[in-house]
């Protein structure tokens, strides 16, 4: 079973740096892209905030940490996490 | 830079979670290298995780998933029971905040359905739908003809709705789309117009036969094409 890390009160410095390893960035505010844009959930098509932000292993998917973005995630991949 | 903290709900949440952690630029590089070996993830509220994960071991979630593969409906009856959850734990903002991104993302016939899943309809509805689907896929097809169409195959009953205009609304909608089942859906008080509209309905239309769902609070008509 993957373990949940929870990152809630990682201070903001290490969540960029945690970011920019995995190939993202921020703005302090919002996660961003490689091109530096808006990195969007992919289920509910809104800015990801760094200060709610879930990342899930494999091929790095960056979500809102809300229930629909979760669901919707654990529909497509199934029960990974 | 070594950083102390504490997470309550963390610590609450079920499941394989940290609660609390030493935050430092080396911990960090360490979990990255335990995350590209697939190991960790990163939340920032893992109740959140293992509440959506309850919800798919529930008994309403599995004999649903056997028989509907559209993922929308999927997720939707899933947001259905996280939901219900939710009101049951007195989670008001975190309702109102799902509730805003299901409608968002799915609209009002979304939010409708997921409204639908929440109150409990579905338990309700099967067993009627069983006795007419002969083979599972018919079964699926039904279930999802009912929830795709939600908005011309069910209605809620309110106390202070007009009998008879709710009567011609119902019976317009069946003439109009001639489902295979219209469920009409009340409780408390409301039964009493309930069921004065259910007759007045049963008058306007033909080749359709009503079946009663009925406990001391709710009632259910299910108006069934012969």
């Amino acid at each position: 079973m993957t373990e949940l890390i929870p990152i809630k009160d990682m201070p903001k410095e290490l969540k960029v740096m945690l970011l920019n390893e995995l190939g993202y960035s921020s703005d302090g505010t919002f996660v961003l892209n490689k091109n530096g844009e808006k990195y969007l959930d992919k289920y509910i098509d809104k800015p990801i905030k760094i200060d709610n932000m879930a990342i899930f292993p494999g091929s790095t998917i960056i979500l809102d940490n809300n229930s629909l973005s979760v669901s919707s995630f654990l529909e497509e991949f199934g029960d990974v996490i | 830079m070594e950083t102390s903290s504490k997470d309550p709900l963390a610590s609450a949440a079920e499941g394989v979670t940290r609660g609390f952690l030493y935050w430092s630029e080396e911990k960090v590089k360490g979990f990255i290298a335990r995350f590209r070996n697939n190991d960790i993830a990163f939340v920032s509220d893992p109740e959140i995780i293992n509440l959506a994960k309850k919800q798919r071991e529930t008994t309403e979630w599995k004999l649903f998933e056997q028989y509907i593969k559209d993922r929308k409906l999927r997720i939707l009856f899933q947001m259905g029971l996280t939901i219900r959850t939710l009101m049951l734990a007195r989670k008001k903002k975190h309702v109102a905040s799902l509730r805003k991104d299901i409608r968002y993302k799915y609209g009002r016939k979304g939010l409708h359905i997921v409204q639908f899943i929440q109150n409990g309809y579905f338990g309700k509805i099967i067993g009627n739908i069983l006795e007419k689907a002969s083979t599972p896929e018919k079964l699926r097809i039904e279930i999802e003809s009912i929830l795709n169409n939600i908005e011309q195959t069910t209605i809620f009953i309110k106390q202070d709705d007009n009998v008879n205009k709710k009567a011609e609304q119902i019976a317009i909608k069946i003439l109009a789309n001639s489902p295979s089942t219209f469920i009409i859906f009340s409780s408390g008080n409301a039964m009493i117009q309930c069921k004065l509209i259910k007759e007045k309905v049963m008058k306007r239309i033909s080749g359709y036969e009503t079946e009663l769902y009925k406990t001391k609070y709710k009632e259910i008509y299910f108006i069934n094409k012969i």
